[in-house]
């Protein structure tokens, strides 16, 4: 593939004398470094931080962390339903089960023990206003014996309760138990695991309690996490598939077992390095940056490749064992340096992006494609030198030698004018099909339900199944109302989140709201005798403190300082969520005054709302500075605006198309989707580099375009046809994931990965031919 | 004590010190709102080709060939009653002393009242009462009547302590209902006691709380007016009065029950009937003199009433309870709002189909015998 002949006889570069000068010590040095790299590689485990995958510097963001402590109480909560199959929950058998589902729930690590609530827990209560006064008691009859009286008590008290769509679903065909956790035990001071409690709930309520008669049903944030983590961990499997299609791959292309399993160990070592690197800067990896592993195979097996590739050549040529590894050496570093610098500076683009996964992602990325430079251009050639390729590789080179590929030769056909105009045409068409689709391209998560998880996972099935069944939305957008201390129930502002709150609930898209305003409200009415007449904030604060004494903790923090105003959405579509922020900035901009601040925003729609709001902001940013970075770069290796359009305008068609398909598969622009553009461009601009710079080869000879692109095609064609497979398949084996970010970002990857391929080898062709590309131009130097 | 109350009061009522706040929901117009009708109503009418409804920020929703519409509101307290006086003329009574009127059949509202000048009318009223008290102590002419008078006395230092609060935080005092008899003359009932009328069609008003006997100072929370021009006043812990001559003087009723009455109506016979604090009903047929209990199927809080076209008596009520009650044998039929919030409000539409205003807003409710139909 590459030119060999005549860089034998000069003399060995630098760095070939300082790698090959003292193979055995950096082969020991290169196992040593695996070892130790291993061990720590062994020790990464996924994680999944809440905090790592928003972005933790807007201003909503930075709200939220001042009043972290004092919303815990409202926010890290898992609901716990238990469901009867047969009849209602009036019966003694489901009563007993949600008696001991409750029970068990307090043995659960990690649980709140005293927040518990449900129809068995004793702050769980009825209360009635009376000729003499308000009555109440327990929800569950003191004397509850399971008989029929005793059901019939509990009925009644359920339904006195208010608790009809909070702890008992509407269709009184299942009741659910709400459990707070400790984010640190309070005992221990250890962080909540979420992996491991997440195990546990499944192993100490579902399989425990769920029957044929009964159905656990799980959902809070917690438990999102847990099944991400779950999720995660499946993805090793998706790397062994990577790795044995790409080994399958590798030998159907070179036909050498020992030349293929080389390229395969140096790859996994790759990878094992990125991963130790990563555990010893004290970085993690996270269900976003797993997808790196995986490049950083598939990026080694593609530069691992062509070293094969040139081995194999060189002792077809004729050349000894270790003067064939040092002439691979010497052809490829250079262009191989170049290629994975290219990579790198478009992974690191990513930085621009105010969110830590996202970096994270970029300098797991970058580090991994610094490594890959040691492992695929390092040490395969000296492993090489030892090893050396099999017979049966070098006589399917020198049979394949002699013939063109019909792929090739097909693809060879765009240089033609009448192919060229038809290639561009049908691209522009597309193009303008795609821009005009991507006019469609949301921002944000649009499927309801935990985003992360897919549609039809168990979660979401369970989360489906509450909205469906209880008064309650799952997505939760929180204005702080901020006051001076002590201020935050005083009348004036206490009217003012009252008139806030009626202003959110005629925003569409808003469901409904709550505040300690509502309490008060019921508070006033209950005071009087359950009066409608009087559900209304009083002007007297005394007697507003009286109206809030049975307010549940966590809708006012300690120091009075703020109030929670929580809006239940429909949805956590983009457009609700701009709306939201919009409608409570214009309400804040007519009415706040010295005294109180209408912050935005917590909850999980409200740090959706921030990290939408970044992406979008960030998103024209990015695709300017790894455009910029991918330009910047052609233009050094080529010195050549027309180069730069031919290889620039095929990429920029496939981030248009990832675009289109994107918005077609109705896939939002997000945490996970906005760095699949990055990535695909980055590593997308290589086909175009390999492929320009073998045409300019042969330009330089004075060779026509037809020749000099037939001469590209047979030195590049098939090794960017396997580098685009092998990426493809690295990461397509994503779209089985569980997670659903994680398989869209393997559906997007996987196209732009095709996609770019067919443009270089397509339209880099044909807009050289429209450009006039060739040998002559006027002043007898050839056009490139 | 009792004197130094006095003293501040008197100090209070040359130099009414309360202002209005930067908000103040009595000032501020009710905002326009997109789910106008879902928001808490309380106070519904239906007469002389309007339905109009009230509730919670001043919103105030009317019923524009089958469409609700909301109208301009000049205030955002809770509004609590509507009383159409006849096509140009409504009346809406709120929280903190609002009052408002509308002279076009509900298309604009004015405010008539508020609870600052509600305030400067009961400070007078309470001095008078304090000094007429005074007096008769003074001129008492046995130890028993001074003791008499010096425990009203004591009493009224409740209602003092009342205004002295309005004083420091505003007016808290909300207006409960509003009845206007004919175009001029009309009463409004509020909380803690306090009774007003006007005989200029509300241009101004007479604090006339010392005509019940009410000491104690209980919430009037509902006046019914029967086409005798009897005027009933029911409120809290049993309180049950009626007029003979349009407000001026008011007689207190024999009570059948020491709870809270939400509610009254005066049905198709002239029965009188009064109804409240879980589920307990009672009707009269001699205009308050004597009662007899109507036995319910509920225990939930009955806040309103009317009385169908057909004669029969609806009572709405909490958890969306709705009682149908046989004007011949009184027998009741118990029915259930799906929505299950507290009612506030009914009337007919048309035959037995039936409107509510709740804490959810409007609602609507067939009763299954005409559905049958």
């Amino acid at each position: 593939m590459q030119e060999t002949t005549n860089i034998a006889d000069v003399k060995p570069p630098m760095l070939e004398r300082v790698l090959f000068g003292a193979c055995k010590t950096w082969l020991f040095i290169f196992i040593a470094l695996t070892g130790f790299l291993l061990y720590h590689a062994a020790q990464v485990r996924p994680d999944a931080s809440f905090q790592k995958m928003i972005p933790t510097n807007h201003e909503f963001v930075q709200n939220y962390f001042k009043y972290e402590e004092d919303l815990s109480s409202l926010g890290n909560a898992i609901r716990v339903v238990v469901e009867t199959k047969e009849g209602t929950i009036f019966d003694a058998e489901y009563q007993e089960v949600l008696r001991r589902v409750t029970d068990e729930l307090n043995y659960v690590s990690g649980v709140n023990r005293s927040g518990i609530r449900s129809i068995w827990t004793p702050n769980v209560r009825w209360s009635e206003v009376t000729e003499d006064g308000f009555v109440g008691g327990p929800v569950i009859p003191d004397t509850y014996n399971g008989d029929e009286d005793s059901i019939q008590q509990l009925r009644q008290n359920i339904l006195r309760s208010g608790e009809v769509g909070n702890l008992v679903a509407n269709n009184f065909q299942s009741a659910l138990i709400y459990v707070p956790l400790n984010e640190v035990d309070p005992e221990t001071g250890e962080r909540l695991d979420y992996h491991q409690f997440g195990q546990n709930l499944e192993e100490q309520i579902r399989d425990k309690f769920g029957s044929e008669t009964i159905s656990i049903k799980i959902v809070g944030f917690a438990k999102v996490v847990a099944d991400l983590i779950d999720g995660a961990m499946q993805v090793g499997i998706f790397f062994l598939l990577a790795m044995l299609i790409t080994f399958g791959m590798l030998y159907l292309y070179s036909r050498c077992l020992r030349g293929s399993f080389m390229v395969l160990l140096c790859s996994v070592i790759a990878v094992i390095w990125q991963l130790g690197i990563i555990k010893l800067i004290g970085s993690g990896i996270n269900p976003y940056s797993m997808l790196v592993p995986f490049l950083v195979f598939a990026i080694g097996v593609s530069h691992g490749v062509q070293i094969i590739n040139a081995l194999v050549t060189n002792r077809t040529d004729g050349h000894s064992k270790e003067m064939s590894s040092r002439l691979a050496f010497r052809s490829l570093y250079a262009a191989g340096l170049t290629a994975l610098a290219s990579d790198a500076i478009g992974f690191t683009t990513l930085m621009v992006i105010d969110i830590a996964v996202i970096k994270e992602l970029a300098i797991a990325a970058s580090i991994g494609v610094a490594v890959i430079v040691l492992t695929n251009l390092g040490l395969l050639p000296v492993l090489a030198k030892y090893l050396g390729v099999s017979e049966s590789g070098i006589k399917h080179l020198q049979k394949t030698r002699r013939e063109s590929h019909p792929l090739l030769t097909f693809f060879g056909k765009f240089t033609q004018p009448s192919y060229a105009k038809g290639a561009v045409l049908v691209a522009a068409i597309m193009a303008v099909v795609g821009v005009w689709q991507a006019q469609n391209l949301k921002i944000g998560d649009l499927d309801t339900g935990a985003p992360e998880l897919r549609a039809d996972s168990r979660y979401n099935l369970d989360n489906a199944f509450l909205v469906d069944n209880y008064s309650a939305s799952t997505d939760i957008f929180v204005v702080m109302a901020e006051t001076p201390p002590g201020e935050c129930i005083d009348w004036q502002n206490m009217v003012l989140m009252d008139r806030f709150q009626w202003h959110m609930e005629n925003v569409p898209g808003v469901q409904t709201t709550r505040s300690i305003t509502y309490v008060s409200k019921l508070g006033m009415a209950g005071i009087n005798e359950g009066n409608l007449k009087w559900y209304s904030i009083n002007r007297d604060d005394f007697v507003i403190n009286a109206s809030i004494s049975q307010a549940p903790s966590g809708l006012i923090n300690q120091e009075c300082t703020m109030a929670p105003l929580i809006l239940y959405l429909n949805d956590h579509k983009a457009d609700t969520l701009n709306r939201v922020v919009d409608e409570v900035n214009a309400f804040a901009d007519e009415y706040e005054t010295d005294n109180i601040e209408f912050l935005l925003a917590s909850g999980n729609s409200g740090i959706e709302a921030a990290t939408n709001k970044v992406i979008e902001a960030a998103q024209m940013k990015m695709l300017i500075w790894v455009y910029g970075v991918v330009i910047a770069l052609c233009l050094i290796t080529f010195r050549s605006i027309r180069t730069v359009i031919c290889i620039i305008l095929p990429l920029m068609f496939t981030t248009v198309m990832s675009q289109a398909l994107m918005a077609w598969l109705g896939i939002g622009v997000k945490v996970a989707t906005l760095p699949v553009i990055a990535l695909g461009v980055g590593i997308g601009v290589d086909y175009g580099i390999y492929i320009y710079s073998k045409m300019r080869e042969a330009l330089k000879e004075n060779m026509s375009l037809t020749e000099s692109y037939a001469y590209a095609l047979s030195k590049t064609g098939k090794a960017v046809g396997f580098t685009g497979l092998t990426l493809a398949i690295g990461v397509a084996t994503w779209i089985w994931s569980p997670i659903k970010f994680q398989a869209d970002m393997g559906l997007l990857l996987t196209f732009m990965f095709i996609w770019n391929m067919l443009g270089a080898l397509i339209l880099i062709p044909a807009l050289a031919r429209l450009f006039k590309v060739g040998p002559k131009g006027e002043d007898g130097k050839p056009v490139m | 004590m009792k004197k130094v109350a006095l003293a501040t009061l008197m100090s209070a009522a040359i130099s009414t010190n309360v202002i209005a706040q930067d908000y103040d929901p009595i000032y501020a117009p009710s905002p326009e709102a997109r789910n106008a009708a879902k928001a808490t109503l309380v106070g519904l009418d239906q007469g002389h080709g309007h339905t109009v409804a009230a509730g919670l920020f001043g919103t105030i929703v009317t019923k524009q060939d089958e469409q609700w519409q909301q109208a301009e509101s000049p205030t955002s307290v809770l509004l609590t009653s509507v009383d159409i006086v006849n096509e140009d003329l409504i009346f809406i009574s709120g929280h903190e002393g609002v009052l408002l009127k509308s002279n076009d059949g509900g298309q604009t509202f004015t405010r008539i009242l508020d609870g600052f000048e509600l305030l400067n009318l009961e400070l007078p009223w309470i001095d008078a009462q304090v000094q007429e008290l005074e007096a008769a102590i003074d001129n008492a002419e046995t130890p028993a009547e001074a003791s008499e008078y010096e425990y009203l006395l004591e009493e009224l230092g409740f209602l003092m302590q009342g205004l002295e609060i309005q004083q420091e935080v505003g007016p808290t005092k909300p207006l409960l209902d509003v009845e206007f008899i004919n175009e001029s003359v009309g009463v409004v009932a509020a909380a803690y006691g306090t009774l007003l009328r006007t005989e200029d069609g509300g241009e101004s008003w007479e604090v006339i709380s010392d005509r019940i006997e009410n000491p104690l100072g209980y919430h009037l929370n509902q006046l019914i007016v029967d086409p005798d021009g009897h005027l009933f006043l029911v409120g809290e812990y049993g309180l049950m009065f009626r007029s003979d001559d349009q407000g001026k003087t008011w007689s207190t009723l024999a009570s059948p029950y020491h709870g809270s009455y939400f509610g009254g109506l005066v049905d198709s016979q002239g029965r009188f009937w009064a109804f409240g604090l879980r589920g307990n009903v009672f009707v009269s047929e001699d205009k308050g003199e004597t009662f007899r209990a109507v036995d319910t199927p509920t225990r939930y809080n009955l806040n309103s009433g009317h009385v169908l076209e057909d004669g029969s008596v609806l009572l709405v009520g909490h958890s969306g309870v709705i009682v149908h009650i046989d004007e011949e044998s009184l027998d009741a039929e118990l029915y259930s709002h799906e929505s299950n919030v507290p009612l506030a409000g009914v009337r007919e539409t048309e035959n037995g189909n039936l409107v509510f205003v709740s804490r959810a807003g409007i609602q609507n409710f067939t009763l299954p015998a005409a559905e049958e139909e």
